[in-house]
């Protein structure tokens, strides 16, 4: 017989990992980054649902689909439009007992339109909850 | 490696010990009881009442070596199942401690009764799986996912006291406060097991377990 404290902590640990994406311009040198205006955000196959709507911003965040290894993310900026395709592999694991299971990702490859983005640079395969940056997009 | 060789290392000279102490000290041993003593732990059915332990029996041998010193060994099996809101989990297994126990009491002629202290060692093997896993995310939705069956073992230390009386002849009732401390074991990195067969809960170390059980002791040694 075990003895133990049936205390229900709560979930201290993340169990979401959204790519923390942060645009910059092409046309300096340095790393600079920029912001954008009207931003509106939505992913393929959830066109009835807004990730962002309108929004000027220079970072900003969204999740992978947990079901698909594949998702494919529209964003507009005033008038013009990129898609940009993510391609990776899942994994269930059990985050604690309290947190119960989350799934986590590593990203295999980008692929995206160039219509005002320049180039895109994933900076961790891996999306950790501890890192500010996934994602550099760099635009026109 | 090195670890597990220490291990095996220590119960052999633990055990090796004791026998040659029982042999050195036989011939001044004029009142000197012995016998094989089956326990089974009763407190492993009580479990069920508030564990999600669908199955859980132990039982233990014990046979005495010299007036105070014997060695022991547990056995038991271990079934959980139980279902929680975002997904259902089981695990199966087997345990075996294996130790030698000292009686701090002095004991008199014909007396069972026994204060002791023991060390053990522990080892288990059991599997886990969890299926209707629930994943739900606020813009993806919601679905399921499984983990496959996994096997995987658990090595500890376990330093044991416990109290021993004689009820009626033969028969005894006892309890015992283990401490077990975990060492290595092949783990799951994707889920860590509820329970380890034998030691308890993975995340503690050290593990605190009592046990009650009921003694039969078998004598096979003639009172001189």
């Amino acid at each position: 017989m075990e003895v133990s404290c049936n205390i229900n902590r709560p979930c201290d640990k993340p169990t979401k990992f959204p790519v923390e994406t942060t645009f910059y311009t092409s046309n300096s040198e340095e790393l600079q980054d920029t912001i954008l205006e009207n931003i509106t955000l939505y992913g393929i196959g959830r066109e009835d649902s807004l990730l962002y709507n309108g929004i000027d911003t220079n970072k900003l965040n969204f999740r992978l689909s947990p079901f698909s290894d594949t998702t494919s993310i529209v964003i507009i900026s005033d008038s013009n439009s990129d898609t940009v395709v993510f391609f990776y592999k899942r994994h269930l694991q059990m985050v604690s007992p309290e947190c119960d299971f989350a799934m986590f990702f590593d990203i295999n490859q980008i692929l995206n339109t160039t219509n005002f983005i320049d180039s895109i640079s994933l900076l961790d395969k891996i999306l950790d909850a501890g890192k500010k940056e996934h994602l550099q997009v760099f635009v026109h | 490696m090195q670890a597990k060789k220490n291990i095996f290392r220590f119960l052999c000279i633990s055990i090796f010990f004791g026998i040659c102490y029982a042999g050195h000290t036989q011939a001044d041993s004029t009142k000197r009881i012995g016998g094989l003593t089956i326990g089974i732990d009763v407190s492993r059915f009580l479990v069920q009442i508030w564990k999600p332990v669908k199955g859980n029996f132990e039982f233990s041998l014990e046979s005495t070596v010299t007036k105070n010193i014997s060695v022991v060994g547990e056995a038991g099996v271990l079934h959980t199942n139980f279902s929680e809101d975002t997904y259902s989990y089981e695990s199966k297994g087997s345990y075996f401690r294996l130790g030698t126990q000292f009686n701090l009491l002095k004991r008199e002629y014909d007396d069972n009764d026994k204060l002791y202290i023991g060390l053990l060692y522990g080892f288990s093997t059991f599997s886990h799986k969890a299926d209707y896993i629930q994943i739900t995310d606020g813009y993806w939705g919601s679905g399921s996912g499984s983990l496959p069956l996994t096997s995987l073992t658990a090595n500890w230390f376990e330093v044991k006291i416990g109290l021993c009386v004689e009820i009626i002849r033969n028969w005894s009732l006892g309890w015992a406060i283990r401490t077990r401390i975990y060492m290595f074991g092949k783990e799951d990195p994707i889920m860590s097991p509820y329970i380890i067969p034998g030691y308890g809960k993975h995340d503690k170390s050290p593990a605190i377990g009592i046990s009650y059980s009921v003694f039969y002791r078998i004598p096979y040694r003639k009172r001189k």
